[in-house]
Formats: C-alpha cells, structure tokens, sequence
C-alpha cells in the first residue's frame, strides 16, 4: 500500500519547507487532516454501524429472549440453545448443511484449481482472455436463474430424463436426480466456480513462471512442483475459497427448498421457518447464533492448519 | 479439464435459454420448434413489467447513495493511520462475512421491532449496505495504483486537501468509480437473499421469478430469465469495455498491481 502513508509524509516534511519550523501548529494541522479524513470515512462507518451492526447485535440478541407467537418477552433465557441443541431435527439438518458446504466448497476449489492453473500458465493469451472474460460473464448472471436452470436440468420430466430416455440409455425417468443434497451441492459449485476461479486466478498471478522453470531445473517433476512450489504458495486462498463456499452454501435456504427435497433440507430452512411460519423469533436467532460460532471455529481451525502445515507465513518473492 | 468446467459453467444457462424459445410448453426433450409466445407472455406481463422498473429504481437509488459514500470512504482509507483504516475497513466489508440470510432477517428483525413498514426504503438500505463493500474494494484498488508522488507533489504545490481530491484523485478514478457504479446496479438487481426479507409488498425482478419458480415451471420463466442474462450481460459489457479503456495506461505505468490483502 504506497498511498499509506503519503499524508504522513506529507505532514513530516511541511514543517522544514515552512520559514520557522513550529511543531505546535504542524501537530495541529496533523490532527486536522487526520479529523477531516475520519469525516470521510464517516458516512460508510456510521451507516455500518446503525444499519447493519445493531441489527445484527439485536437479532442475535433476540435468541436470548422468551419467545412469544410472532413476538419475544423479556425474561432472559438460554432456553432456546438448549432446545435447538437437543433438537433430533436440528442434528440432521446440521449434518446435511455440513456435509452439502463441504461438497460443494471441495469440488469448487478441485474444478478451479486447474482450471486457473491452465488460465495461468497454459492458455496461449487468446483463449486465456476468452475464457476468462466467459467465466467473468457467468459471475453477473443472477442466482435464481442458475437455480431454476438446475431444476430444469434435473427434474423427473427435465432436460437429462428426458434427454437419456429419448436416446434409449434409461426407461423410466430417474427420480433421484432431484431431492437430495448432491443437487443443491452442484447448483452451489455452478454458482461459486466463477468467484473460485477469480480468487485463485488473483492469488496465482504473482507466482511467476520462472518459480516452475527453476524448479523444473532443480529436477522436480510435475507432482513435486505441485507439493513443493504451487499448493503452499496457494494453500492460504485455497482455504479462504473453501471456507467462504462453506459458509454461502451451508447458510443457503433457497436451493435446498428446490433442489433439495426432503432429503436435502438444511438449517437454512429451518431458520426460515421459525420466523415466518412457526413464528418462534428466539428459536430462529439461536439457530443463526450457534450456527456462526460453528463457523468462526471453523475459520479457526483451517488457519491453524495451514499454520500447523507451516504454508501461513509463505510470502511472494516478487 | 477447463474444457469440461467451461461446459459445467455454460451447458445449463444456454439450456435455459433455448427452452425460452420452446413452441410448447414442456421443458424436456426432444425440443419441439421454435416460437416467441413465451417471450410475449412474460413481456405482456403487467406484474413483470412493474417488477423491471421496481428493480432499476431500486438499484438506482443505491447505487447514487453508495458511490459518493463508497468513493470518499475508500479515499478515507488511503489517508487514516493503519489502525483507523483497518477498522474502517473491518466495518464496510462486514457483509462479506455473514451470511445473506443472517443480514436480512437482522434487519427485519430490527425494522418489526421499530414498527418501520417494510417498504422501498428498506430494500434500497439492504442493497446499499450489500454493495458498499465491493464498491469501496475496487475503488480503493484503484486508488492505491495512484502514484503518490503527484499526490505529494499537489500538495506541496499549495494545493488544499479538497482540490487535491478533486483536481488530481477524482479524474484518475473516475472511470474504475463508473465501472464499480455499473457492477453494483448489476448486484442490486440481482439480489435475493437480503430483499426477500426486507421488502414489502411491491416485487423485484427475483421476487418475481422466485414467485414463479414456486408456483410453476414454464418456457415463460425461461424467457424471463433469458431477459435477466441479457441485461446482466449488457452490463458486464460495459463494465468490460470501461476497464479495457481506463485500466491499459495505468498498466502500463505502474506494472506491479498490489494485491490487497482485506480478508
């Protein structure tokens, strides 16, 4: 960041370029520019701060209250952690979240990690810009069309049915297709790829090419210039592309009501339905609440990996 | 292997768009001609016409209340201490962090409690808290390729901290401000997760798709959606050409682009 520090600079040099150096009035004229930059910055912060913090301070709060039909009372409680947390329903449905996230987030870093490693290093200029200026095309196309694309693709009267019985490979329409967290997990790999590739793309470009060739020069071959050069230069992004595909596909209710079926469903839904069709406020915040703590531990624990693996502290050479 | 990905990533949506033309109205195979009846049905729609120019007046109203926010929030960023603008930072990209669903259901938890209806501006806040934090990303990237030496220079030249703001950063960014501008309509009117929750009874664009998703599966939802990747295709386009034009001089000046590390 080499715009940093210009204003300290700036305010460093003013005093030997003035006639008398006064310290006094160069400290004041130093805080003033610091309050006009933190004016600035104000709108953004304090709209944060009173639209978007309070509010997630009051609903996470709202889980420590008494629930009431679409309304809460004030005795506090931890009442509602310990029915979510003894709740069967709320165990299945955490495990479909987990395991349909981590689906999802393995196979988006497993398609984008070559896919960027060709981009980087393979394409000839033309198709590298072409197919990058593709995959950043997808990145604008809405969720919900990707969703109902899904459904028409998989549905038992959809696009593959009816494409693999009118070829003659199947008879009946496979029901299977739809209704179970595999879909949900593809709907949310079509939909990540794009933010994946991006992210890693960014992340491979510093690495330079001359890194492979000495390493090629050095003897190693593919696989140890994969394990020695390539996964901990890019281990770090890798686990924020997975963790922030977790965190989007597991928190989602909206897939999972289409594609997901009874097999499929995910805590999403259940947050969903304790607001607006149980109308139990506090059952639905705990829910969120224990589901964010779940993911800061997780958070916590993919850096403590890659710190345990000793990949955190790798920096660019360049 | 990218071979295959790019089929995974386009073989769906171009399946959307060629059941968008279906003369009947299944949606599997073998396709049965082409027609633009479904084109007219969506089109004559009077619910999905109120829905396009309830989303654009949506997203035009963010986007003109995010930009001068969002452009001296991330000049802010380029003048505070570290630690000030870490916390600044910390602050705008907050939404990058929690789910969707958690902000929206926040905030409407927040707008029953208050008595507040849910309403335009309650939609028009979601989506400016939602793209503020990829406005200020791109804009302070550009900012930080600033050379800080003219900077400097204007400054001991007399210049105030204003006219330095206005006469030299302004013009350098303006074009990646308008590109951010562009990319942020096209966010907003595809939003989804924090509209649902915080809208009243008037629809946006995926409101109305999501509507219809629900109820039924027709060719006509294709043609909607067919409509929606156009725009958003459209947008893209300008967004692309903007950056060609503005980011190729500033490459060539300034051949090592930081990488901002804000995760």
């Amino acid at each position: 960041m080499p715009t940093s520090s210009v204003t300290e600079v700036a305010v460093a040099e003013d005093p030997a370029t003035a006639t008398g150096p006064p310290p006094l009035s160069a400290g004041i004229r130093g805080l003033a520019s610091r309050a006009s930059s933190y004016l600035l910055a104000a709108p953004a912060t304090l709209g944060m701060i009173v639209l978007l913090v309070i509010p997630l301070l009051v609903f996470f709060f709202y889980s420590f209250l008494t629930p009431q039909p679409y309304s809460v009372s004030l005795p506090l409680t931890f009442q509602s952690f310990t029915q979510a947390a003894s709740s069967p329903i709320v165990y299945k449905l955490a495990l479909t979240s987990i395991r349909t996230g981590a689906m999802a987030a393995a196979l988006t870093v497993a398609i984008a990690l070559p896919v960027t490693y060709w981009l980087r290093y393979q394409a000839g200029p033309r198709m590298r810009s072409v197919v990058l200026f593709t995959i950043a095309a997808s990145l604008f196309v809405s969720y919900l069309v990707r969703l109902y694309a899904w459904l028409t693709l998989l549905g038992s009267q959809g696009v593959v049915n009816s494409g693999l019985v009118g070829v003659g490979i199947i008879d009946e329409p496979i029901g299977a297709l739809l209704f179970s967290s595999t879909p949900v997990a593809i709907a949310a790999v079509h939909i990540s790829i794009p933010f994946a590739v991006i992210a890693l793309y960014a992340a491979m470009r510093p690495l330079d090419e001359s890194y492979l060739e000495s390493a090629h020069d050095l003897g190693a071959n593919s696989w140890q210039r994969w394990r020695r050069v390539i996964l901990p230069l890019l281990a770090a992004p890798m686990a924020t592309t997975f963790f922030f595909v977790f965190l989007l596909t597991s928190a989602d209710w909206v897939m999972p009501v289409f594609l997901g079926g009874r097999d499929g469903q995910m805590l999403g839904q259940r947050i969903y339905d304790q607001f607006l069709t149980i109308g139990n406020y506090p059952g639905g915040a705990a829910l969120a609440l224990m589901m964010l703590v779940v993911y800061g531990v997780i958070f916590a624990l993919l850096q403590l990996l890659l710190r345990v693996s000793k990949v955190r502290n790798v920096r660019w050479g360049t | 292997m990218t071979f295959v990905a790019m089929i995974f990533l386009l073989v769906p949506l171009a399946v959307v768009v060629l059941f968008s033309f279906h003369a009947t109205d299944s949606l599997s195979l073998p396709f049965e001609g082409f027609s633009l009846r479904w084109y007219e049905v969506i089109l004559t729609d009077p619910q999905f016409r109120g829905a396009i120019l309830y989303t654009l007046r949506v997203a035009g109203t963010a986007v003109l209340i995010v930009v001068p926010i969002g452009t001296l929030a991330a000049y802010s960023l380029t003048l505070l201490r570290k630690r000030s603008a870490n916390v600044v930072r910390l602050l705008i990209f907050l939404p990058f962090v929690f789910p969707l669903l958690f902000i929206g259901l926040s905030m409407r938890t927040v707008y029953v409690y208050l008595g507040i209806p849910l309403q335009f501006g309650t939609i028009v806040v979601g989506h400016c808290i939602f793209v503020l934090p990829y406005f200020v990303l791109i804009v302070s990237q550009a900012l930080s390729r600033l050379d800080p030496n003219v900077l400097e220079a204007a400054r001991t030249l007399g210049a105030s901290p204003v006219r330095v703001f206005s006469k030299v950063v302004l013009p350098q960014v303006l074009p990646v401000i308008i590109v951010a501008a562009v990319l942020c309509v096209a966010l907003s009117i595809d939003e989804f997760a924090i509209t649902y929750w915080v809208a009243g009874p008037d629809q946006t664009v995926p409101m109305f798709l999501f509507g219809l998703i629900r109820r039924v599966v027709s060719p006509s939802i294709n043609a909607a959606s067919t409509a929606l990747m156009v725009l958003s295709l459209i947008m893209f386009a300008g967004c692309a050409v903007a950056l060609r034009r503005t980011l190729r001089p500033a490459r060539a000046a300034a051949p090592s682009v930081n990488e901002k590390e804000w995760t």
